[in-house]
């Protein structure tokens, strides 16, 4: 018998040995400690300390909330980078990608004429101290939910220059073109294409 | 029930017919979590905490536990994963603690110093300075008695490989003289 086999019987079963076995430990070092402590540790019967302390059921949920606003800050965390990333990759002074068609859906929100930001395609609306802010407020969250006007905006985004060709840097010259950050192309990759495009063709399912 | 956590699905029947009480199962298995907890980690204290951690996890989860006969064995599936876990941390920590030499010697855990316990000093000593696995499958083998098939259930590993970190813990803990003077 070899090693690798006596090995295999003396830890799956105990003591006493069968015949072969114990022929094999009269002539193995090796194996004939194996023996020893495999029956050492089966022979092991702990001391039982006074026992613990029950969890209480609302411990565990309090736990299991717990790590639900975890992965909630996280989750936030991750989108907060994307946003910040996008934005970083659109450059300052950028207009947005399809301002018009936003502007023209909400015209009762927005005047033409007056505009706070219009790096952001933004319009103030009637009257800059009655502004109706909840419907403003409700309007900014139904367009950030959209997650198709995302994938427009990122689309936009991917197809232009962001910082050399801005007005900005024009006094610059071709310097802007060296300290401009990576090109947003990036974005048209496949990978970032397959991904946010699946997005958007979930989304628009029925 | 009052505190019963019924799994139901309203229209989904399929779901609902695989209900079971979390509650009871809580009820029933904790001590025996408790008790494999504080042999996995020799600490009554993260024993405590771990088993914390399983249930939570176990009550995530409760939608993957199908039959309640298996239950026991489901639970004691993910506190080992977490024991594990924390077994893993707890070794590197303890390195990287030895290796910048912050002097303070550990101190005795409950375990180490219950009366009568001092022959077990050294076995503890070293089964926690074991590899995650090896340390594992010697608690689940030889202080919990279980047979190979359900340690290698528990740890999600093969039988061979339960054997493996048998066969190493042994000659680790021979060579420590942790087994000493146990012999039969
Ligand atoms: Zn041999």
């Amino acid at each position: 018998m070899r090693c690798h086999d006596v090995a295999t019987v003396l830890l799956e079963s105990s003591p006493p040995w069968a015949p072969e076995i114990r022929v094999h430990l009269e002539g193995c070092e090796d194996c004939r400690a194996l023996a020893r402590g495999h029956a050492s540790a089966s022979g092991l019967r702990l001391p039982q300390p006074p026992p613990l302390a029950p969890v209480p059921r609302e411990a565990v949920l309090r736990e299991v909330r717990r790590r639900k606003v975890r992965r909630r800050i996280a989750a936030g965390a991750v989108a907060s980078c994307c946003v910040g990333l996008l934005t970083w990759l659109s450059g300052p002074g950028a207009p947005s990608p399809e301002p018009h068609d936003f502007q023209e859906e909400h015209a009762e929100v927005f005047e033409p004429g007056t505009v706070p930001h219009p790096e952001l395609g933004l319009r103030r609306a009637e009257g800059a101290d009655d502004v109706d802010l909840d419907s403003l407020a409700r309007l900014v969250r139904e367009e950030r939910g959209s997650l198709s006007w995302l994938v427009t905006e990122v689309r936009g985004y991917s197809r232009r220059d962001v910082v050399a060709r801005d007005d900005t840097y024009k006094p610059f010259g071709t310097m802007a073109a060296w300290l401009r950050p990576p090109d947003s192309r990036a974005l048209e990759t496949p990978p970032f294409r397959t991904a946010v495009l699946s997005f958007d063709s979930q989304e628009s399912l029925p | 029930m009052k505190g019963t956590v019924i799994l139901e699905e309203p229209g989904n029947p399929a779901r609902a017919a695989a209900a079971w009480d979390f509650d009871a199962l809580l009820e029933a298995e904790q001590a025996v979590l408790l008790r494999l907890a504080r042999r996995l980690v020799w600490d009554g204290e993260e024993a405590r905490d771990l088993v914390q951690a399983s249930l939570a996890d176990a009550y995530e989860k409760r939608h993957s536990l199908k039959d309640a006969k298996a239950g026991p064995a489901w639970l004691r599936r993910i506190l080992v994963s977490r024991a594990m876990g924390h077994l893993r941390r707890r070794r590197v920590w303890n390195v990287l603690r030895e290796a910048l030499d912050w002097g303070t010697p550990l101190a005795l855990s409950p375990e180490e110093q219950f009366v009568g316990a001092e022959k077990w000093r050294a076995l503890g000593h070293a089964v926690r300075a074991l590899p995650a696995q090896q340390s594992t499958a010697f608690t689940l083998r030889y202080l919990e008695g279980l047979e190979l098939d359900s340690i290698a259930e528990a740890m999600g590993i093969g039988r061979g490989t339960v054997r493996i970190h048998l066969y190493r813990a042994l000659k680790k803990l021979k060579a420590e003289q942790a087994l000493e003077g146990d012999s039969p």
